[in-house]
């Protein structure tokens, strides 16, 4: 029998649950130099859940019926509350991905990509139908990304995002196996923030490439005319659409996680594969977990090593980190050059290596490398001397919590 | 003079015969009865239409019958599934295997679909029973589980709302989601761009307020 969970009862449960968790850590966590971390990582486990919640409101014992789906509850603030003008889910600027079921929000990559190609006029998505244009509805992504980045910055990367969570993870076990992290130089770290820059225009450049035929009227690519010769236009909107996707990290391990608990079929996923080597699939392809596997590597050894180049993180650095958007953004992380003494412990405990924070004078020192964590606003000695503030309120500020004398004062007293 | 009574007894009996023969003539392989259970592989066959269908797995029903050129399922359930359902199907000069059957109204809407096996390239359509009429963009078919059949060219809908699938081998799925496609044709512009006009608007909103936020935090800077 299909059953379900009411999806408020749910809800106001997970709100009070993480409500009571958050003041817990709060209350109880003794260590400074851990407090917000363990806020975070608290958070981050959360907001997966959040990002998923429809595993938890169902429907269950669905009877297994096509490959692609149903998955009713990807719905939740899709169709149920925004209709058939933007039934994808509201746009996030993390990789909370498209595919695995129970889903309550979209990565913006995907949509981004999909209404170019191949939903740019075409009625029908999948399991959704779309009464408005390619154009109206990448209007709405990128409204919903100005605003989200606008208001919390790169936070989303810091506090929320599925796949940070799971390189925090990475972190956590290299520091229980008392193994050292290595750095990139600043060099190469700099250049790694341009890469995401060229990822995205590379795969927003060949979704447009494949829609060339709907938008421009020329073929640029053979078999790319919606409703083409038989076979063609499924094929191409089942295995070359959504680019980025075919190569994304964070896909295949919501998948597998998502199989592992029984949440999706593993039939599914292997009934939909192509080519040799499944380099080509709708749920995951090899090309997916080939860069998952290296990035798994790599993030176990340099910290946050697939946020250095994260197109997500670029595009929302984008939108909060450069001018004119830094200018209005209302989280910042802000430095009281009289109270900094240089000591460098915050660059050294940055997951990516921003190096603002240390190197500007004062103000604000939010770049776009810097997630937000808080972890050098955490472990910066000197009271005052890093702050994250919202809006112009501090939220948290560095503490004194090593007793240190004050070797600078602020001559504002 | 009256017909002397053996004859009528005679003319009748034939009469009687002969109206009995023909209702069976139309009949079909298998005949139309209240059986509860079926096996798979037990075949219902159209003769008229070169068709048969059959199911993957044993199952139920309340009633079958032929009818019109088609099977009526009422109250079918394979038994690998927990859904009934009610079926009509009909298939000319193909085979079809039926996987699973599935009709479901959970939340608020309305998703009916079967997954089937075709033989032959023939014609199948399907009755869903749906009350309302429906729009051809809330009817998804695909075939071997990937490719996506397009409207027009090998399904169509008909105007009985009826799905009529044309020359296709191979497994096929056919779904219906009521998504209400058509809901918002004839409201105002604001309402069907209702979406994208509140994105702008929280759009500018956003930016308006930051600024005056940022510009207030600046000035108790510099003072």
């Amino acid at each position: 029998m299909v059953t379900e969970n009411s999806p408020y009862l749910v809800v106001c449960l997970f709100a009070l649950i993480v409500i009571a968790g958050v003041v817990l850590i709060l209350k109880l966590s003794k260590d400074k130099t851990r407090k917000i971390s363990s806020l975070r990582f608290f958070i981050q486990i959360a907001a997966v859940v959040a990002v998923f919640m429809g595993l938890l409101i169902g429907p269950f014992n669905v009877p297994i019926f096509e490959p692609l789906g149903p998955s009713p509850r990807n719905r939740l603030l899709g169709i149920d509350i925004l209709g058939s003008q933007f039934p994808d889910g509201i746009s996030v600027p993390f990789l909370a991905c498209y595919y695995p079921n129970g889903r309550t929000v979209t990565c913006a990559i995907w949509q981004l990509q999909a209404y170019v190609y191949p939903f740019w006029d075409y009625p029908r998505g999948y399991q959704a139908d779309y009464s408005t244009s390619g154009l109206e509805k990448l209007a709405v992504v990128v409204g919903m990304l100005v605003v989200a980045c606008v208001v919390l910055g790169r936070s989303f990367c810091g506090w929320l995002c599925p796949f940070g969570l799971y390189q925090d993870i990475l972190t956590r076990i290299r520091k229980a196996t008392r193994l050292r992290h290595l750095n990139t130089s600043v060099r190469t770290n700099k250049k790694l923030g341009q890469v995401s820059y060229i990822i995205i225009a590379v795969f927003m450049l060949l979704s447009v490439i494949f829609a060339s035929y709907t938008i421009f009227g020329t073929e640029i690519i053979p078999g790319t005319i919606p409703g083409g010769p038989e076979g063609t236009e499924a094929g191409i909107v089942s295995n070359i659409n959504e680019p980025f996707c075919l190569v994304c990290p964070a896909r295949p391990l919501c998948i597998a996680v998502e199989c592992a608990v029984g949440a999706m079929d593993w039939s599914y996923v292997s009934q939909i594969v192509y080519g040799p080597f499944w380099i080509s699939g709708f749920y995951l392809t090899s090309i997916n977990v080939t860069i998952l596997i290296v990035v798994t590597i790599l993030a176990f050894v340099y910290r946050r090593a697939w946020c250095r180049i994260c197109p997500m993180g670029g595009l929302a650095a984008l939108f909060s980190s450069f001018k004119p958007f830094k200018w209005i953004a209302l989280t910042k992380l802000e430095k009281n050059e009289h109270k900094c003494t240089k000591c460098g412990v915050c660059k050294r405990v940055c997951p990516t290596q921003a190096t603002d924070m240390y190197e500007k004078k004062g103000g604000d020192v939010t770049e776009s490398r810097c997630i937000l964590c808080a972890r050098c606003v955490e472990i910066c000695p000197y009271d005052g001397a890093l702050k994250l503030t919202f809006a112009g309120k501090t939220v948290v500020k560095s503490r004194n919590w090593l007793g240190v004398d004050k070797s600078a004062k602020d001559p504002a007293g | 003079m009256g017909i002397p009574h053996s004859r009528q007894m005679r003319f009748g009996s034939i009469a009687v015969l002969v109206f009995t023969l023909s209702c069976f003539s139309h009949c079909g392989y298998l005949q139309s009865q209240t059986f509860s259970s079926f096996s798979a592989g037990d075949r219902f066959s159209l003769p008229q239409l070169n068709g048969t269908v059959c199911f993957a797995h044993d199952g139920a029903y309340s009633s079958a019958k032929m009818e019109n050129g088609r099977w009526i399922f009422v109250g079918l359930t394979l038994n690998d599934s927990q859904c009934i359902s009610d079926l009509k199907v009909s298939m000319e000069n193909s085979n079809i295997t039926i996987f699973s059957v599935y009709a479901s109204s959970a939340d608020s809407r309305l998703w009916v679909g079967v997954r089937y096996n075709a033989e032959g390239e023939g014609r199948q359509v399907f009755d869903f029973g749906l009350n309302a009429l429906t729009h051809f963009s809330e009817w998804w078919v695909t075939l071997a589980g990937n490719v996506f059949l397009a409207e027009g060219r090998n399904w169509k809908l008909q105007s009985d709302n009826t799905l009529a699938i044309n020359n296709q081998v191979d497994n096929i799925s056919v779904m219906y989601f009521n998504f209400d496609a058509d809901k918002d044709k004839n409201t105002p512009f604001y309402i069907q761009h209702s979406i994208v006009i509140s994105t702008i608007a929280v759009v500018i909103g956003t930016v308006l307020v930051a600024t005056v936020i940022t510009k207030k935090v600046r000035r108790m800077d510099g003072n």
